[in-house]
């Protein structure tokens, strides 16, 4: 997997209901790009995060899969790693 | 007749003879050998001296004189009257005394095997008492139905992770409705603009119409029939008009209930994980608190348990060594066999005033015979060490 067909997504300081359209037409951006084949989200911003946000990444990763693209994970830290490990989201994806 | 001097070295050595082995007796006792076995000891050698004296009593006369008399041996005998009766009294002290010791050993032996016998079962409750407990605490199988702590933790953990999944999945379709509501409005988006559409053509129609009743009033007469079409005309290009604005009026009431649905959506799908947190972390620290607690508590129940079974192995080696009382019930007879010995001795004594000299000789030789017969022992041992006893 190299940088060119590799997509990043950065959520803001509040990954919630809130921010679902924005990161919504990001990504869906991307997915249309027939190039990208990874979509990385980097969660480094990241300080508050809801179930709404794990809803959005499943759908991301439904979405992506749909079409035969990767989604991962990077830079989990704080609240937000704390959430996603509850959440069992280490089997659903690939975290760096 | 027996000399002055004779005489005197006779009373001395009788006394001297008969303290000795009472003496032998008390130091005996001193170095702790078995206080029975000392005292029939002493009595025996006290006896054996008796008997020698006697003997002697009986030689000396023919060596001394040819002529002595049979008052002479009679007047001994006499003289050691008292100390037969002596004798014979400390016999039956001895026999009374075995029996009486016989006895507090009996009582005191039974109760002491039956206290045994008790603690021993009490601790055997003990040990299984503490073995259901650790069974309890180590085994996360409950057979009974009933729910270990683990399995409680266990569940708790198992049914939080269903509900933070549940949150997830119902956040998941709450953005598929969130989608689902945008193309939507991108749909009334559409039927907005198509109504305007609408009110365009109306609009142009109605200007068609105002034109068709304008070269209709031009017509004059022959233009009448069309001037009223071209009124109907417009009254449907005023009707399409009022129709478009009831489609949007409509419209905007669907996009305002959108609105509320996807605020009542975000209600659904935003929910605050950090209950999930809280409570994950409040069930893994009771876990822990459990775990430690449930191992404090095993290892107190198997110390517990270990020092009963130290206790009823002592208890074990208590109630073996109490079979002691056989072995001594068993050298109180014996003690008492010697005792009667000494007693039968004595009495036979007390007859032999009656007889001549030679008779008496024999009669003595007799006696020294069977006091010279030993007694089996029944029991050899001296001490009480576990291992070392024989059942007899």
């Amino acid at each position: 997997m190299n940088e060119a067909n590799t997509a990043v997504i950065r959520p803001g300081k509040r990954f919630d209901f809130q921010a679902y359209r924005a990161f919504r037409d990001a990504y869906e951006l991307e997915l249309a790009k027939s190039s990208v084949h990874c979509l990385v989200v980097d969660l480094q911003e990241v300080q508050y995060i809801d179930s709404a946000a794990l809803g959005i990444l499943l759908l991301l990763r439904d979405k992506a899969l749909a079409q035969n693209k990767m989604v991962e994970l990077c830079n989990l830290h704080g609240v937000a790693k704390d959430v996603l490990e509850i959440a069992n989201f280490h089997k659903l994806f690939k975290i760096n | 007749m027996l000399g002055e001097i004779p005489q005197k070295t006779s009373a001395y050595l009788l006394t001297c003879l008969l303290l000795l082995p009472w003496l032998l007796c008390a130091a005996l006792l001193a170095v702790d050998f078995s206080s029975w076995s000392a005292i029939s000891l002493g009595a025996l050698t006290s006896l054996a001296s008796l008997t020698y004296l006697l003997r002697q009593t009986g030689k000396a006369q023919p060596d001394e004189s040819a002529s002595s008399t049979t008052s002479d041996a009679q007047l001994q005998i006499q003289e050691l009257e008292p100390l037969r009766q002596a004798v014979a009294q400390q016999a039956q002290q001895i026999t009374q005394h075995s029996r009486q010791v016989d006895g507090l050993l009996n009582t005191a032996i039974d109760q002491l095997t039956a206290s045994f016998t008790n603690l021993n079962r009490l601790i055997g409750r003990q040990i299984n008492i503490a073995a259901s407990l650790t069974d309890r605490y180590s085994d996360s199988d409950v057979s009974e139905g009933g729910m270990s702590f683990q399995q409680f933790v266990v569940t708790t953990q198992q049914t939080l992770g269903l509900f933070v999944d549940s949150t997830i999945e119902t956040s998941r379709t709450s953005m598929e409705l969130v989608d689902s509501i945008d193309r939507i409005t991108h749909k009334i988006g559409e039927i907005v603009k198509s109504t305007s559409d609408m009110d365009s053509i109306a609009k142009q129609t109605n200007l068609l119409a105002l034109n068709a009743a304008i070269e209709a009033a031009r017509a004059g007469e022959a233009g009448r029939g069309f001037a009223v079409v071209a009124d109907e005309v417009r009254a449907l290009s005023t009707r399409s008009s009022v129709f478009s604005e009831e489609i949007r009026t409509h419209i905007n009431t669907v996009h305002k209930e959108l609105q509320q649905a996807d605020t009542a959506i975000s209600h659904l799908a935003a929910k605050d994980m950090s209950f999930a947190m809280t409570s994950k972390k409040q069930v893994q620290g009771m876990l822990e608190n459990l775990e430690l607690m449930n191992g404090k508590t095993v290892h107190a129940v198997e110390e517990l348990q270990q020092v009963s079974q130290a206790v009823a192995d002592d208890v074990n080696t208590a109630i073996t060594a109490l079979q002691f009382q056989d072995l001594s019930s068993q050298l109180l007879a014996q003690v008492r066999k010697h005792a009667e010995q000494l007693e039968h001795f004595s009495t036979d004594l007390g007859g032999m005033a009656e007889l001549t000299q030679e008779a008496q000789q024999n009669h003595l030789h007799t006696q020294q015979q069977q006091l010279s017969n030993k007694l089996h022992n029944p029991v050899s041992q001296t001490s009480m060490h576990a291992g070392e006893i024989d059942l007899f």
